[in-house]
C-alpha cells in the first residue's frame, strides 16, 4: 500500500527532499507548499546524507499518511508500515 | 460583532514583570551591561492590605516600546537558591530536568548578527557571560542567565518567515488542538496533521497564487485560525 510523508518546502527542508528523490522506488510530488514524499515500501533516510544539522533533522516531517515512524536518530530516519 | 470584532488589535507587550531580591545586581545587568534605559518606576507604601510590603516597581525600555519590569519588595525574605534549580520566582529539585528550567525563558529580538555580537560582547565583558551561542533552524541565539536567574535570550532571524510556514503552524497547532488529552503523541499530531494537510494545503497555494484582490476570503477559508498576512 502507498504511504505518504509530508514535509514542508522550506529551503531548511531541502537535504531530506534530494535524498528521498534518490530513494528506489520513492516518489516526491509537491501538495501545496509541501513535499509528499511517496512510496510502496517503507523509506530510510541517511541523515548524514541530507547534510541536515540536528534541530532542522528533528523538526522536518510535517505529516504521516500509512507509516509510522520506527526510527528517528542522529544517524536516519526510518519508517514502518502502520 | 462590530467593526473590530475580526481585528488583531494588540501591538506588543506593554510590560513584562518578574520579581527581584537583588535590584542592584538587576540594574548593573539590564542598564549598565546591556544598555536598556530606565523608562518608568513606582514606589509605594504597600498596596492596599496590611501585609503587602512596600515595593518599588521599575522598567527597562526592551525596544519596540515594550518594557520589562520589576518588583523589589522591602523586606521580603529572598528563597533559598543555594540548592536545587530555577531561579528566584520558580524553584525546582535537582532532578528536574533542564531542558524543562530553562522551557520558561525570556527571548529578545535584534536585526543582525552584528547587533548580536554587540550584546555578546557587553555580555563577555561583564558578571554574566554568554552561556551558549546556537544557531538552530532559521535563527541564531546567544543565552545567559540574569542576577535573579532568569534565563534571557537574545536572537537574531537568519530569514525572513515565509508564509507556508504560517500555514505550516496553523495546521499544527489546529492538529494538535484535536488531538491533545491523554496519550497524546508526536505520532499522533503528525497522522492529524497530513490530514488536514491533504484537505487545506492545495487550497491554500491556489489562493497564495490568486491575484491579490481575490486573496483575503480564500486565505481565510484554508484557515480556521488567523493566519498573519
Amino acid at each position: 500500500m502507498t504511504s505518504r510523508l509530508f514535509v514542508l518546502d522550506v529551503p531548511e527542508n531541502s537535504g531530506v527532499i534530494d535524498v528521498a528523490r534518490g530513494l528506489p522506488g520513492v516518489r516526491v510530488g509537491k501538495t501545496g507548499p509541501y513535499f509528499v514524499v511517496e512510496s510502496d515500501a517503507p523509506i530510510s533516510i541517511d541523515r548524514r546524507a541530507t547534510g541536515m544539522r540536528h534541530a532542522v533533522w528533528y523538526s522536518c516531517v510535517a505529516g504521516l499518511e500509512g507509516w509510522r515512524i520506527a526510527a528517528w536518530n542522529k544517524d536516519a530516519l526510518r519508517t514502518e508500515p502502520r | 460583532m462590530n467593526a473590530l470584532s475580526d481585528q488583531h488589535l494588540v501591538t506588543g507587550v506593554d510590560h513584562v514583570a518578574f520579581p527581584t531580591f537583588d535590584p542592584a545586581a538587576t540594574v548593573r545587568f539590564y542598564r549598565d551591561t546591556l544598555g536598556f534605559p530606565v523608562v518608568h518606576s513606582i514606589c509605594a507604601a504597600g498596596w492596599g492590605p496590611d501585609d503587602h510590603p512596600d515595593f518599588i516597581h521599575f522598567f527597562f525600555d526592551i525596544g519596540n516600546e515594550d518594557r520589562l519590569a520589576f518588583f523589589y519588595y522591602f523586606g521580603l525574605q529572598k528563597p533559598d537558591v543555594t540548592h536545587g534549580k530555577g531561579d528566584v520566582h520558580a524553584r525546582f529539585d535537582e532532578k528536574t530536568p533542564d531542558w524543562f528550567v530553562r522551557s520558561r525563558h525570556l527571548a529578545l529580538h535584534v536585526r543582525s548578527e552584528e547587533h548580536l555580537l554587540e550584546y555578546r560582547r557587553r555580555l563577555d565583558a561583564s558578571e554574566w557571560p554568554v552561556e551558549m551561542q546556537i544557531q538552530h533552524e532559521t535563527i541564531e541565539s546567544i543565552y545567559t542567565h540574569d542576577p535573579n536567574g532568569y534565563m534571557v535570550e537574545i536572537t537574531r532571524a537568519l530569514r525572513p518567515v515565509t508564509p507556508q510556514e504560517d500555514l505550516d503552524a496553523n495546521l499544527t497547532i489546529d492538529a494538535l488542538v484535536d488531538i491533545t488529552g491523554p496519550g497524546a503523541s508526536l505520532d499522533a499530531l503528525l497522522v492529524r496533521k497530513a490530514e488536514l494537510i491533504v484537505k487545506r494545503a492545495e487550497k491554500w497555494q491556489r489562493a497564495q497564487n490568486a491575484p491579490e484582490e481575490a486573496r483575503p476570503a480564500e486565505v481565510a477559508e484554508a484557515s480556521e485560525g488567523p493566519v498573519r498576512s
